[in-house]
């Protein structure tokens, strides 16, 4: 036992009476750089993993809520959900049908580079390049050539009339951002979507992964006195309730999803204001159309008149969504029907005379998919308590995990789930999902004349036209009810009583926003 | 000394009568408590949503409208049934396993110990959290996780214990007689360590009330509209600014009774023979 | 010396082949399991070809076996892969490494407070043997491990960090970035970590050192006209140690469980809470990357405890 490193029983004690005296402890206080005032601290908050940055290749809403910050489009929304310009300061259609966009000038990229008509055919083109296998090259499949006319002009070229062609060009998700085609080419694929370079307000500084991301105003930014704050620190919570404590503790100014459970106690604006508007986002019921017993049209309608809708709004999300009588939400204002259609009203005699018409009886059961986040799960729960209470049916709750939930759905391997879209702009991704052949179709629904109703409505480029297709294909899945339409859900931001200037759209926008922040 | 002396002795052990009055005083309740209960645990009422407590509502109500109470008292069947079941199978697995390993020795002792090395090598939370991800959330795959998570402890403790008491005079005597090595393991040799193993036992239900509310914090528990405590508590923490009395008194109650499982455990350890204790490493 | 070396390199090679086995049967029971990690990493509206690419990129179109074999033999390079879906295309290796210290901060200052409580604790429980003090610590201690760590945790944020303000409510500081910051804001996780350690060293502590202090050396201490303090410190608790000392090593395993929910609701970027993002996303490598690590991790502090107590006690050879 005579080895160099002599430990002995007395060292031993003296370690452990070392470690308590270590702990004497330490000084309390705030030091400078996390104290609140210099840096606004905007949250994600919820499960994001995020892989790219690239807009091309992005997919997931996290990455997007940092790349409206990043970079711009062409045209914009405003608050209203009008088209405005954005880099582009005027556009016209022209007698061929072609679209001309007239470029703002002098707005340069984060690098300094000034950005010009290359770099917005390069931009776009990348999302038709079929090498890139960009998800959003059907966002421009009718353009059949982008071209530079002079240095501040692009011209689309389109094979067919297209109606959302203009949305989606906004600065939402849909790919569009336009990049830096010098620091692309410099930077290389992989690397540019860890190092992306854009004309937005503020500029990717540090991006530690699945912990958070820190902006920093883009100094040459076009629009004057913007981006308000210097600096913006983006944490990445996981837990939204943990989100709550942070936002309490004075650790974020700002997170993005606000926890409605929660809200009831912050109405008087004291420890934290609210800040919500209707959202661009469907949630319903998904019937395996092909399963017993969601394949009868009967039974379908009659589980759709045996819940109140207005009751899951209340109890699972605290009041913060409207009533969802069809796919396409308040937020779209123009292509909204504001009258509830028959199927979608709570009248448990008429669901039970339905359910009698039905080649299936009240001893009909089905498993009802959901996963154990805190509204899905609700939503879930009381929709199969309020059914099997109108109709007697038994229908039975499963509870997995969110990746086994999306699987299997797209494998369509269940016979019902809680499921939903959240972030689409445009009637058409709303309306697209129900078309016979549409692979986004995992309720198997097949209806021809729907099929008919929703693709006139994609080419119809008159909006009051198109406004009245959008109708008459909601209504036919009115009839059908192929999913429970249920609610559309509030976009609901929590901040800080000094955040100011905070406007909260229904696209979401999160980075963009972000711009127009001050702290008080 | 067996567990008919450490009774004997028990009558005197303040600890473990505390212990034991307390859990029987959660058994009486969590059995017969549900029965008195003019409430449904999952009938929903939406008019009466985070009710704060009240003489009606001793622990409030939750976002559905329910009486607390009466969901803990029934979370409390399911959670403390599906948690002891998952033990009991842990354990009788374990003690086999480590019995046997230990009986027969050499090869056998070799790869069983290598198997429980592995499953010990895992924190428990870590290795039920993986299971949980696998197999899905459910009661029957909490049980199989709590199940592996603790039987490479009891294979190891019960192993440990056999190997010491296997060359002991009352041994080698029923071999003489020619008893059958099963009889000779269940009737002579699980006595001895059997307050052991029962002192791992209530620690590991512990254990698993606690693993399994972890478990449902992270969305993988039981599930609803079945109430179990872990379930109960995750929902509170949904609206815990709002209502903070269903996680507050959910937890409330589970350390009371996880208070008697512990005191139970604590007051025959403070019984058994030092030795084997020891050798229990308990 | 050399009978040491075999005995260390006889240990070290098991650990791992079991630590290895281990770790390949849990990531293959995952990939069984339904999950998509290209739904997690392209997200829910991702088109088929989308996926179909991805899955190519990646080679989760091949067989399970295939997939599992591939793995390993990256796993023997020493190569722990890249990450599916969390930190998509980044080694899996970094992430970890950058972790890695958070973790270990969290847990050693949560191991250091479970230790100073229980020394106190265990102290006064057996000085006062059978009067109030011992019945009031005693009982506190067994509260201790009845209380989950999520709910502790959550009780802890309400009454230290909203409620008197003497805490963060969430986030962390690296200790690299500031030292008396780190400790700040590591207080809260680590104290609802350590609870439960605290309560059943102390418990351990009070029976180990009843048991010495009947023990015939002591009594002859005391004939011999030493003084209590001085008994309890050079015959006693030195002579508890061993034991103790074991025990603490034996809960490091579940320490580090208790990290993984912990290391969520505070928001401290450790391995705990990546494994757990990694097992959401369907992120193998990443999971096994964390397994491994948290194995490791039980594995190496056994090793080093079986160390130390071969040292402590001279009675024991190889």
């Amino acid at each position: 036992m005579n080895d160099p490193i002599s430990t002995t029983r007395r060292s031993v004690l003296f370690a452990l009476a070392a470690a308590p005296a270590a702990l004497a402890l330490p000084p309390f206080g705030r030091s400078e750089a996390m104290a609140a005032g210099s840096v606004l601290r905007a949250a994600i908050t919820g499960y994001s993993p995020m892989g790219t940055l690239d807009p091309a290749k992005a997919s997931i809403i996290a990455e997007f809520q940092i790349i409206w910050g990043l970079f711009e489009t062409l045209l914009d929304f405003d608050e209203k959900m009008n088209i405005v310009p954005g880099l582009a300061e005027s556009y016209r259609t022209l007698d061929s049908g072609d679209v001309e966009f007239k470029l703002r000038k002098g707005v340069k990229f984060h690098d300094g580079s000034v950005m010009t008509a290359e770099d917005v055919v390069f931009s776009l083109s990348r999302l038709k390049d079929p090498a890139v296998a960009s998800p959003y090259a059907s966002k421009l499949e009718a353009v059949k050539e982008i071209v530079a006319v002079d240095e501040h002009t692009v011209r689309l070229a389109l094979s067919q009339p297209f109606a959302p062609l203009f949305t989606f060009l906004t600065n939402t998700r849909t790919g569009t951002q336009i990049i830096s085609k010098k620091a692309f080419e410099k930077a290389g694929a992989e690397a540019f979507g860890r190092n992306p370079v854009g004309t937005g307000p503020f500029r990717l500084v540090d991006w530690k992964p699945n912990q958070s991301l820190t902006f920093e105003a883009h100094k040459e930014y076009h629009r004057q006195d913007f981006p308000r704050m210097a600096t913006v620190r983006v944490p990445l919570i996981k837990e939204i309730a943990s989100g709550v404590n942070a936002l309490l503790g004075n650790e974020v100014d700002i997170i993005s999803e606000a926890p409605y459970a929660d809200l009831g106690r912050f109405k008087d604006g004291r420890q934290a204001v609210i800040r919500a508007t209707s959202g661009l986002n469907a949630r319903f019921v998904a019937l395996n159309n092909k399963r017993a017993p969601f394949d009868d049209v009967h039974f379908r309608r009659a589980l759709s008149m045996a819940f109140d809708r207005q009751t899951i709004i209340d109890a699972a999300l605290f009041g913060q969504a409207q009533v969802a009588h069809g796919p396409i939400p308040g937020g779209l204002t123009w292509a909204y029907d504001p009258t509830i259609g028959e199927t979608a009203k709570f009248d448990p005699d008429k669901a039970r005379a339905e359910l009698a018409k039905s080649k299936y009886g009240k001893d009909a059961t089905a498993n009802v998919l959901t996963w154990g986040s805190e509204t899905w799960r609700r939503f879930a729960e009381i929709f199969v308590a309020q059914a099997n209470d109108t109709l007697g049916t038994k229908l039975k709750l499963e509870v997995s995990e969110a990746s086994t939930v999306s699987d299997r759905i797209r494998k369509k391997q269940f016979d019902a789930a809680v499921w939903g879209w959240k972030g689409f702009v445009d009637p058409d991704e709303y309306l697209d999902a129900f078309r016979t052949d549409a692979w986004r179709n995992d309720v198997s629904y097949a209806n021809p004349e729907y099929d008919k109703v929703a693709t006139a409505a994609r080419v119809e480029m008159d909006q009051k036209k198109r406004r009245e297709l959008c109708l008459a294909a909601e209504r036919i899945l009115e009839q059908d009810c192929p999913v429970l339409f249920s609610y559309h859900e509030n976009v609901a931001t929590l901040v800080r009583p000094n955040v100011q200037g905070l406007e909260v759209t229904p696209f979401g926008g999160f980075g963009a926003q972000l711009a127009a922040v001050t702290l008080k | 000394m067996n567990l008919h002396d450490i009774w004997r002795r028990a009558r005197r052990n303040s600890t473990a009568l505390l212990g034991l009055g307390l859990w029987l005083a959660v058994v009486a309740i969590v059995v017969f408590g549900p029965l008195v209960s003019p409430y449904d645990p999952t009938k929903m009422n939406f008019l009466s949503v985070l009710k704060p407590p009240s003489l009606a509502h001793p622990f409030g109500t939750d976002s559905y409208g329910r009486d607390v109470l009466t969901r803990v008292l029934y979370g409390a069947q399911v959670s403390l049934s599906v948690c002891i079941a998952g033990v009991a199978a842990g354990a009788v697995g374990g003690i086999g396993f480590g019995m046997v390993s230990a009986y027969l020795g050499r090869g056998y002792d070799m790869t069983l110990m290598r198997i429980a090395d592995l499953l010990s090598a895992f924190p428990s939370f870590v290795l039920a959290l993986l299971l949980m991800f696998a197999l899905g959330p459910g009661a029957l795959n909490i049980m199989a996780a709590i199940a592996l998570c603790y039987l490479p402890s009891f294979a190891r403790t019960s192993r440990n214990m056999t190997m010491a008491v296997k060359g002991e005079p009352f041994v080698e005597a029923a071999q003489l007689m020619g008893q059958r090595t099963s009889r000779i393991l269940i009737m002579e040799i699980l006595p001895i360590i059997a307050a052991a193993l029962v002192v791992q036992a209530s620690t590991a239900a512990a254990f698993a009330v606690i693993l399994e509310s972890g478990l449902s914090f992270l969305g993988l528990g039981i599930q609803p509209p079945t109430p179990t405590l872990g379930g109960i508590m995750s929902d509170g923490k949904d609206y815990f600014q709002r209502a903070p009395w269903v996680l507050t008194f959910t937890g409330l109650s589970i350390c009371i009774a996880l208070l008697g499982l512990n005191l139970i455990g604590d007051g025959i350890r403070d019984l058994m023979d030092p030795k084997l204790r020891k050798v229990a490493d308990i | 010396m050399r009978r040491f070396l075999f005995y260390l390199g006889g240990r070290l090679l098991g650990a791992a082949i079991t630590l290895i086995a281990g770790v390949s049967v849990i990531v293959l029971v995952l990939k069984l399991a339904p999950g998509d990690p290209a739904l997690t990493a392209l997200g829910e509206e991702a088109t088929p070809q989308a996926v179909a690419a991805y899955r190519a990129q990646y080679h989760l179109d091949r067989p399970i076996w295939t997939q599992t074999l591939y793995a390993l033999g990256d796993l023997a390079r020493g190569n722990l892969g890249k990450s599916l879906t969390v930190a998509r295309d980044l080694p899996v290796a970094s992430l970890i490494l950058d972790r890695l210290p958070n973790t270990a901060f969290v847990g050693l200052y949560a191991l250091a407070l479970a230790i100073a409580i229980s020394l106190v604790v265990g102290t006064i429980a057996t000085l006062r043997r059978g009067r109030l003090e011992d019945t009031v610590v005693t009982s506190a201690a067994v509260l201790g491990i009845s209380m989950p760590d999520f709910w502790l945790s959550y009780l802890l944020i309400l009454a230290l960090a909203l409620g008197l303000g003497l805490f963060p409510s969430y986030g962390f500081v690296p200790l690299g970035d500031s030292i008396p910051q780190a400790f700040l804001y590591g207080s809260l996780p680590a104290m609802a970590i350590a609870a439960p350690m605290a309560a059943s060293f102390s418990r351990f502590l009070r029976a180990t050192l009843l048991e010495t202090v009947g023990q015939d050396y002591v009594v002859a201490g005391r004939a011999l006209g030493f003084s209590e303090p001085f008994l309890f410190v050079h015959f006693v608790l030195r002579n508890a140690l061993i034991p103790y000392v074991t025990k603490v090593g034996m809960q490091v395993s579940y320490l580090l469980g208790g990290v993984v929910v912990v290391e969520r609701i505070f928001g401290v970027p450790g391995v705990g809470s990546l494994m757990v993002d990694g097992c959401f996303g369907r992120d193998y490598p990443l999971v096994q990357g964390c397994a491994l690590t948290f194995v490791g991790l039980v594995l190496a502090t056994n090793l080093f405890i079986d160390l130390v107590c071969a040292r402590l006690d001279p009675r024991r050879a190889y």
